[in-house]
């Protein structure tokens, strides 16, 4: 395997803690598999702190969700995950603020970026739908399709 | 019976729910500003409790957020809206006591109508309500 495509350290500790992938209805603990296929696509996340940082919160979230009554099931699905982190991966920009990654309730997780009033947002549903917009002033400016969000991003950086 | 909006839950009633540490983002002065996350849900049905029927604020300080917090493992603050608001956002109210240990001041938020809207109009929604709630203040552990 080529340097480029081995995925960050924090990928391979959380892949040989957790094993093979469980049923889906199994959500006593992590749930992986090391055939995602995020693994391809994270190479370039070595030369991008805020890359394995959102790399590391996904995983650590993903091993702590649970559902919570009352407050909302935060069980991350396996495709909100995959596909947001596929979405992270294919960014090609090294410098970025470093983003906030959270819960969404329903199996979701959200990720944004923030520069002054300025902030991007995606939010991965638990089908695998991304929802992406960008903000400022915490208003919404657009809502943008996931082909959109390196020229938003470049809109969040350049002040 | 599927969702529908409840009328019997009047709109100068307050609804209260659990916010999570990360659904905040400080705004440029510092301000904790509650997120449209903290509202949003991937089943569009996001849970909430009516305060008049759990001996108001602090009824529910006292004996719903412990467990909330219990379970969660970790500390919530407290997001407070109308009834009569979180209905002008575009929400219907109904009650979910099964959601919750059969409590029936438990109700959640859901789009007007039984098949979903989209996902980005439900966030907006969100974002309408998320704007509109009062962060409680953090009350001291005594």
């Amino acid at each position: 395997m080529a340097l480029a495509t081995l995925p960050p350290a924090v990928e391979i500790v959380e892949a040989f803690k957790s094993g093979p992938e469980r049923s889906k209805d199994s959500f006593s603990g992590p749930r992986h598999n090391l055939s995602e296929p995020y693994w391809a696509i994270s190479g370039s996340s070595q030369q991008s702190p805020w890359k394995l940082t959102a790399f590391s919160k996904i995983s650590m979230l993903r091993n702590t969700g649970k559902p919570i009554p009352g407050l909302g099931d935060f069980r991350i699905s396996d495709q909100a995950a995959t596909e947001l982190r596929k979405l992270i991966g294919e960014i090609q920009i090294e410098s970025l603020p470093l983003p906030t990654v959270a819960p969404v309730s329903g199996g979701a997780i959200f990720v944004s970026w923030q520069s002054g009033a300025k902030s991007v947002e995606a939010t991965a549903y638990h089908d695998g739908e991304i929802v992406i917009e960008a903000l400022e002033n915490q208003r919404l400016n657009e809502e943008k399709s996931k082909g959109d969000l390196p020229s938003i991003l470049w809109w969040l950086v350049q002040g | 019976m599927g969702r529908y909006d409840d009328e019997t839950i009047l709109p100068t009633w307050t609804l209260a729910r659990g916010i999570r540490r990360d659904w905040f983002e400080a705004d440029e002065n510092g301000r904790e500003i509650i997120q449209s996350r903290a509202f949003d849900d991937s089943s569009q049905e996001t849970s909430c409790f009516i305060l008049e029927e759990t001996d108001g604020l602090e009824g529910f300080r006292r004996n719903i957020l412990p467990i909330l917090e219990r379970d969660l493992g970790a500390k919530l603050r407290v997001g407070i809206i109308e009834v009569g608001a979180a209905r002008s956002c575009g929400f219907w109210i109904y009650r979910k006591p099964k959601e919750f240990y059969d409590n029936p001041a438990h109700v959640v938020l859901c789009p007007p109508q039984i098949e979903n809207i989209s996902r980005a109009k439900f966030k907006n929604q969100a974002r309408e309500i998320a704007k509109r709630a009062i962060a409680q203040p953090i009350e001291e552990d005594t």
